[in-house]
């Protein structure tokens, strides 16, 4: 995957200006920096959500990509089971990947009465069951109010997917589970370091 | 417990006593049971009336046209308010004129309808034209609740129409639909009764409302009205507890 001399303005402002980037095509990669620098606005420019107003971006489509957002954005009123079933293929199973998120028991809950890390994990579930089969998964800060122990469990699972994963994060644990992490500082956007 | 029971007792019967207090005493006061007859007078005639096959002809003919006017209403409003909401073109065509309905005085629509249709429809299509506007409005609410990110969470996940109409779209609206289902049920009986008194269908109670009044029987006119409040509060009652079973209170699984 690869960003060359992309830029992109929001509101007025350049948040990527002649950005290039290489990115591995394999294995987990974390990108840092500090908040508003722009990691969410390049995860979106990579997964397709978003277009650039110059360069090009060289990575697998929105139809390839399962993308979790920073937000949950679950759908209110259903259950977590639900939340799987509105994006399985018909008919598909959702409490393995419930299971592997520890949430099996709290199938037929609806997300209203979730904690918070419980809902974010729900969303993780949801973007995992819609990734299998895919090219690529982004994750814009998974772990946020995930108990570490849980983090390293869903990381197992979602590297037994066999699939490069993009995801930004804050925490020195999620950067822990990375085998790549990019540093990088903005807006605009820049890299610091590998 | 009991004491929670009592206090709950005591709030619904303090009003109702209160209200039945007042009642007699201003019938008392005007002292005159043509003008306004006291609650004993009135219960003792719709007791007689009761006890006749008439009555029960009468609340049957309106509860039937008020309940098939409703529920045609709702029909019309869920089919334009999901019409709307989705095409362009039939929401800068129809959404005018379904104000226009809904702000028009209700007696020129009876009026009106009653130069094109039987004196027995005309209650019916009045209550169906009174729910409509009331049930497309709210729907349209809920069909428009869903916000930008959720919509673009169902772009990203490559939710087809009819995943997102039964995992966005469903589930947002019907709050709203059972809102406006329940607020336009009172509706539906004002305007159906309104008809019935001006179109005078042979079994209907609008039609006994009409006769009461012209009659200057007060107590009877006291009582088909009692009649007609009983049964839109129990109608309203059922109609609650279906849509509570339905939706259950907001936190459904699907």
């Amino acid at each position: 995957m690869r960003l060359e001399a992309v830029t992109f303005s929001y509101g007025g402002k350049a948040v990527l200006r002649g950005f290039t980037l290489d990115l591995p095509d394999s294995g987990v990669t974390a990108l840092t920096g500090p908040s508003g620098c722009g990691k969410t606005t390049l995860l979106r420019l990579i997964a397709g959500l978003e277009t650039p107003q110059e360069g090009t971006i060289d990575a697998p489509g929105l139809r390839d990509t399962a993308f979790l957002f920073q937000e949950d954005r679950l759908l209110p009123g259903l259950t977590a089971a639900s939340q799987l079933r509105a994006v399985l293929p018909r008919g598909a199973d959702p409490l393995p990947w419930l299971e592997a998120v520890g949430l099996a028991a709290e199938a037929k809950t609806a997300v209203g009465a979730l904690s918070g890390g419980m809902r974010r994990r729900v969303a993780i579930a949801r973007a995992m069951a819609y990734g299998e089969g895919r090219r690529l998964i982004i994750l814009d800060e998974p772990f946020t109010g995930v108990d570490a122990e849980n983090a390293e469990r869903i990381m197992a699972r979602l590297r037994s997917l066999r699939l490069p994963i993009l995801m930004s994060a804050h925490e020195t644990e999620s950067l822990a589970l990375a085998d790549t992490v990019l540093r990088l500082s903005g807006p605009p956007l820049a890299m610091l370091k590998k | 417990m009991r004491s929670k029971r009592l206090k709950k007792f005591i709030r619904l019967l303090a009003p109702a006593l209160f209200w039945l207090g007042l009642w007699v005493f201003a019938a008392r006061l005007v002292g005159q049971p043509l003008l306004l007859p006291g609650p004993k007078l009135v219960l003792s005639t719709l007791w007689g009336l009761m006890g006749t096959a008439a009555f029960w002809r009468h609340a049957a003919a309106t509860l039937w046209r008020v309940v098939s006017g409703a529920l045609w209403g709702i029909l019309a409003g869920v089919v334009l308010g999901a019409a709307t909401h989705t095409s362009r073109a039939l929401d800068v065509l129809l959404s005018p004129a379904i104000r226009v309905i809904r702000a028009a005085p209700v007696v020129s629509f009876i009026l009106l309808i009653l130069l094109w249709a039987g004196s027995d429809k005309v209650p019916v299509i009045i209550s169906a034209m009174m729910v409509m506007p009331v049930v497309w409005e709210n729907l349209r609410a809920g069909l428009a609740s869903p916000g930008r990110e959720l919509l673009e969470m169902a772009r990203s996940y490559d939710m087809g129409p009819l995943r997102r109409a039964r995992f966005i779209y469903l589930p947002a609206a019907l709050p709203y639909l059972k809102s406006g289902i329940l607020s336009s049920l009172g509706l539906a009986w004002k305007s159906g009764v309104a008809a019935e008194v001006l179109c005078t269908p042979r079994r209907a109670m609008g039609t006994q409302i009409f006769y009461a009044k012209l009659y200057l029987e007060t107590p009877a006119l006291f009582s088909w009205t009692l009649t007609v409040v009983v049964l839109s509060l129990i109608i309203e009652g059922l109609i609650r507890f279906a849509l509570r079973k339905k939706t259950g209170g907001g936190e459904n699984e699907a």
